[in-house]
């Protein structure tokens, strides 16, 4: 299932831990990372490392926002929604997404390209509008810088 | 004119300042291998008790206090964990010291493990800090490889492992037991207290859950005695705190004040005024979880614990929101009442069903389809989830959204289609006033 | 021990005991939906909320707070009251309040406390949360999300008791929803307790769904017949027809629980051809002309054998024994049933008074049988080959005539676990006591009284009613251990 690079990495992060499946979060991000999402698969070969059921994988897995049990676009985007945001900028940088993507809350672009989702507080307030581009913070963000952003990522 | 106190933020513009070179030319670690090799663990829980500081975290709790709770005489290991969840709405200053001075917090790690006797250390970290994530990293790799973490640490004896643990998007794990269920790998549901997680904690064991900026604090109490910590500030409340300001006003940012200052002298001043001249119209003070404050009481409020509980709100995580006159106050509370009820865990009752509940009403506020009895429904929504809940997430939601219903009233009264308001006044603009 | 006051009154309780189990031990019941005394404490449901010490601010779950000495808690304070019904009206905000058509109305705690505590009227005027309905847990449990109050009994159950993890809770905030495994349908042979302890309407059994309203019908405490554990349930009928069975709670032999198989065995006690009168060599006979003729046929007792089932109460054991020794038959033995046994409740012995049996003298049947001149058979019982071979007359007693019936000499009418009165001794010695959930309508007397009857003037006059037969089997037990005849 993972390289055995990454099956170090793993074995590594579930070594802090006096009980396995406390690596569980972190083993999941490394999932992700590796296949865009944490599909039923990857649960169970992560229940079998950790030495849980499926369905404590599962029960982890659906209660995140960052933890993805379905799958998303090459890029994922995560547009602040909460109220600093709001009040400077949030709500245009929002529509203006949904509008030049086409797609709403939560949906992929019909190319796979992008996936558009909404975030809460991403700890920025100050430096609004803010959003993530594959994890990446980006602030203070004009409707051109945006349009640039997005054509860097093929 | 107020002056900024740069004592947890001097190095925010060194070039190069997550480096353990900068930071040891610096002076940085000697407070600590200092404090592992002269001073006692009693000792240091006393000098940080003395100190005054309370918890930067939102709740205000004094961590020497919570130190001490911490049992002696036991055969189980004790935990820290280092709360940088951050997601307070409104707040952004634990991850400035995460992004530009991560040795800053470690030698706190160390100083606060060798206090309580921890032997392992988790930095909790959000994982939308992708920054301050690598930071943390290589300053972890970096003090073992400079011996500050490990076996035998500057020849005295003291172990100490320091791990990251990243989350997944959820407030919830701010709150200090919801942490520890994130850690152990269950849903991540806040814990009934007692126990108390100094006494019980992960996998059962006395763990203390601190703030990235508490423990930042730390090394600074210790390197300048309590006395110099208490002297800072307000008394009651002393210290140096990061004050993320955010809104409509020209300069939003963070900036370390010591406690006991004017709010109106911080957005006049450093943050610029208002944004475009515009009119303050209200500012949310400690995070987006405290009452909000009227331009009036903005005017005379002090920042510090007894001047803002004068006024019924709460310093939390001092993320200071400010408003202007365009605001739309319901809009902005039911931006935020969102927030809670996407954030609600789900684990108990009052708040997984009174937070959307709160949403539903506010948003045919917005669509139009308020009604005069909306008010007084939201207020006892907010009674019935206040103090009847695991933890204080319902509480966090309520208290905006009381003080918001209450001193905005008319606000909402105007949102009431064509009808004649609860006042007998007919649904217009209505002029500002406290409730 | 330790002192407080509950409302107002004096109590104390011993180190350890909660503020809930306190207020219920001196009759001051606290509402509650997530604590199960057999599953433990959650504290989400936020129910069973009450003041300490005066504090309004933060009420306590009483499910897990402690008593402390010299506290002061007040169960039905204004500040409570308000709580109570506060988070009764969460609770129905999004509830679908389809109680006309719900198989838990009439036992459900949510439709109870909210007509106790709740609200009374709705301040909900908002569009309900939808949620999946109808999911198949499993072929015997169905699960409907928006009726669910999320108390997480059943998920805790399977942790707790069951130590497996087929269901969970999924997502988070409102869209919590209790969910099925990966691993697909749940196998275990006990999950229809999870409909018993789900405090609404969320979890129903596919075998008892809208099949009967639950005041319809008659509940009879009694025990499970299926195996020698005697788990306590209610048996439920309709109209004579056995409805279901659903355990009952006892700390001391099956807590709140039963199996699959038990509960679901309920139908094999409806039974479509009684015997309905004596039969003598197959032909209809007054029941007294019937004795008269097993009495003739047994004689001396010589060369005769009985062969009891141990379904049988040890009240109709009594009673045969002492019309067998009466006359002279010594060969007293029982049969034996099993199935497969297992670590949590079921026991191998597929019947439930085996113990009882051998309490009053009744033996396993020999491996070397003596030629018999005669077999009288007691009950719905298999009966080894070997003791058929050389009788003369074969005397059975059954509610069905079976294989047995035709070459009977004399049948008479039996009656069924669910139909008898007494009592039954469990794999453990616990002696608990059976009523009758159905009446097996006319023709078919209470079995003890056949064979008190038979056994003659002295037996009918000392056991008038079956009370007396209760005090006799004491006796003969050499026990005083009457089980909790709760």
């Amino acid at each position: 299932m993972f390289s055995a690079d990454v099956i170090d990495e793993l074995k590594e992060i579930r070594s802090h831990y006096p009980v396995a499946k406390a690596a569980m979060v972190p083993v999941l991000h490394v999932v992700q990372r590796e296949k865009g999402w944490c599909d039923t698969e990857s649960q169970a070969w992560v229940a079998e490392f950790l030495d849980v059921t499926a369905i404590e994988v599962f029960e982890v897995v659906t209660f995140y926002p960052m933890l993805y049990d379905k799958p998303v676009g090459r890029h994922t985007i995560h547009v602040c929604r909460t109220v600093a945001c709001d009040a400077c900028g949030g709500k245009e940088l929002w529509q203006h997404l949904e509008h030049k993507l086409g797609v709403g809350r939560g949906e992929t672009t019909g190319d796979g390209r992008f996936t558009l989702r909404s975030a809460e507080c991403l700890a920025s307030c100050g430096t609004a509008p803010v959003l993530l581009l594959d994890g990446e913070r980006h602030e203070n963000l004009t409707l051109e810088q945006t349009d640039k952003l997005l054509e860097s990522a093929s | 004119m107020i002056q900024e106190n740069k004592v947890l933020s001097a190095r925010f513009g060194t070039p190069d300042s997550c480096s353990i070179e900068t930071y040891r030319r610096d002076g940085g670690y000697q407070t600590y291998v200092e404090t592992l090799r002269s001073r006692q663990p009693d000792d240091i829980i006393d000098e940080v008790k003395r100190s005054g500081l309370r918890g930067r975290g939102g709740a205000g709790v004094s961590p020497g206090m919570t130190w001490s709770f911490v049992p002696k005489q036991t055969d189980k290991p004790k935990y820290l964990c280092v709360n940088g969840d951050e997601s307070e709405p409104g707040t952004f200053k634990d991850r400035q010291i995460l992004e530009f001075d991560p040795h800053a917090l470690l030698e706190g790690v160390g100083i606060s493990c060798f206090a309580f006797g921890a032997s392992t250390c988790y930095v909790y970290l959000r994982c939308e800090f992708a920054e301050g994530i690598r930071a943390v990293q290589k300053a972890i790799k970096e003090a073992y490889e400079a011996g500050f973490f490990g076996k035998d640490i500057a020849g005295t004896g003291f172990d100490l492992d320091c791990y990251l643990h990243i989350g997944a998007g959820a407030y919830i794990c701010g709150e200090e037991t919801s942490l520890l269920n994130s850690i152990e790998g269950v849903r991540p549901y806040p814990r009934n207290k007692p126990p108390f997680p100094a006494v019980e904690g992960l996998w059962g064991c006395p763990t203390v859950i601190n703030n990235v900026e508490t423990i930042t604090n730390i090394p600074h109490i210790l390197k300048n005695g309590a006395e110099w910590h208490a002297k800072l500030g307000h008394a009651d409340d002393p210290g140096v705190r990061l004050w993320c300001v955010s809104g409509h006003v020209n300069k939003p940012g963070v900036y370390e004040f010591e406690t006991g200052f004017k709010l109106q002298d911080l957005i006049d001043g450093p943050c610029g005024g208002m944004r475009d001249g515009r009119k303050l119209k209200a500012v949310i003070p400690g995070g987006s979880s405290s009452k909000v404050l009227l331009p009036d009481e903005v005017a005379r409020v002090t920042m510090d614990t007894p001047g803002i509980r004068a006024l019924g709100s709460s310093l939390g995580s001092a993320g200071i929101m400010v408003f202007d006159d365009r605001t739309c106050m319901v809009d902005a509370i039911l931006n935020l009442m969102k927030f809670y009820a996407h954030e609600s865990c789900g684990q108990c009752t009052p708040c997984r069903e009174g937070t959307p509940w709160v949403v539903k009403i506010l948003q045919r506020f917005v669509d139009g389809r308020g009604r005069p009895q909306d008010m007084e429904l939201l207020l006892d929504i907010a009674a019935n989830m206040e103090g009847r809940t695991v933890c204080a997430l319902a509480d966090g939601a309520c208290w905006p959204l009381t003080s918001i219903v209450q001193k905005f009233r008319h606000e909402f009264e105007a949102m009431i289609p064509s009808a004649k308001t609860s006042s007998g006044r007919t649904a217009t603009a209505a002029p500002t006033g406290a409730a | 021990m330790i002192t407080l006051t509950i409302n107002g009154k004096t109590v104390e309780v011993e180190d350890g005991t909660t503020i809930l189990q306190a207020a219920e031990a001196h009759g001051m019941k606290v509402p509650y939906y997530c604590y199960h005394p057999d599953i433990g404490i959650d504290g989400n449901c936020r129910m069973c909320l009450v003041e300490v010490n005066g504090n309004t601010d933060k009420l306590t779950i009483s499910c897990k707070q402690a008593c402390g000495e010299g506290m002061d808690v007040q169960t039905e304070s204004p500040a409570v009251k308000k709580a109570r019904k506060g988070v009764l009206e969460f609770y129905l905000i999004n509830h679908p309040l389809d109680c006309t058509i719900c198989d838990e109305a009439g036992q459900c705690p949510l439709q109870d406390y909210a007509y106790k505590h709740g609200p009374g009227d709705s301040r909900f005027v908002e569009e309900k949360r939808k949620g999946p309905k109808k999911v198949e847990f499993s072929d015997k449990v169905i699960f409907d999300s928006e009726r669910c109050i999320l108390c997480t009994r059943c998920t805790r159950y399977f942790e707790n008791v069951r130590d497996s993890r087929p269901i969970g809770v999924s997502d988070m905030g409102g869209k919590c929803t209790i969910t099925l495994g990966p691993n697909g349908p749940i196998e275990d042979p006990y999950q229809l307790n999870i409909i018993d302890i789900c405090p609404v309407g969320a979890l129903t059994s596919l075998d008892a769904r809208f099949n009967q309203r639950v005041w319809f019908m008659d509940f009879a405490k009694t025990i499970c017949p299926g195996c020698s554990k005697g788990c306590n349930i209610e048996a439920a009928a309709y109209q004579g027809q056995l409805k279901r069975f659903e355990p009952r709670r006892n700390p001391d032999v099956n807590k709140s629980w039963m199996c699959d198989d038990g509960r679901l065995s309920y139908d094999r006690y409806n039974l479509t051809d009684r015997v309905r009168s004596a039969h003598v060599a197959g032909e209809p006979a007054e029941l007294g002309v019937a004795l008269d003729k097993v009495n003739e046929l047994v004689g001396d007792g010589a060369g005769v054998a009985v062969l009891a089932s141990t379904k049988n109460t040890c009240e109709d054991l009594l009673a045969l024994r002492t019309w067998a020794q009466a006359h002279g038959v010594t060969q007293l033995w029982h049969g034996a049933e099993t199935w497969a046994g297992d670590d949590f409740l079921k026991q191998p012995d597929a019947t439930p008074n085996t113990a009882g049996a051998q309490g009053l003298g009744f033996e396993p049947v020999p491996d070397d049988v003596p030629a018999l001149r005669g077999l009288v058979v007691a009950g719905d019982v298999p009966v080894p080959p070997a003791l058929l071979g050389t009788i003369d007359f074969l005397v059975h007693q059954a509610p069905t005539a079976g294989e047995l019936g035709p070459a009977a000499m004399v049948l008479l009418p039996g009656r069924t676990p669910l139909e008898k009165r007494g009592t039954f001794v469990n794999h453990e010695g616990r002696r608990q006591q059976v009523r009758p959930a159905v009446d097996p309508g006319p023709g078919v007397p209470e079995d003890w009284t056949l064979w008190r009857d038979l056994a003659g003037e002295t037996a009918r006059a000392d056991w008038p009613s079956v009370r007396h037969v209760i005090g006799a089997v004491d006796r003969a037990l050499g026990a005083d251990k009457v089980a909790s005849a709760s």
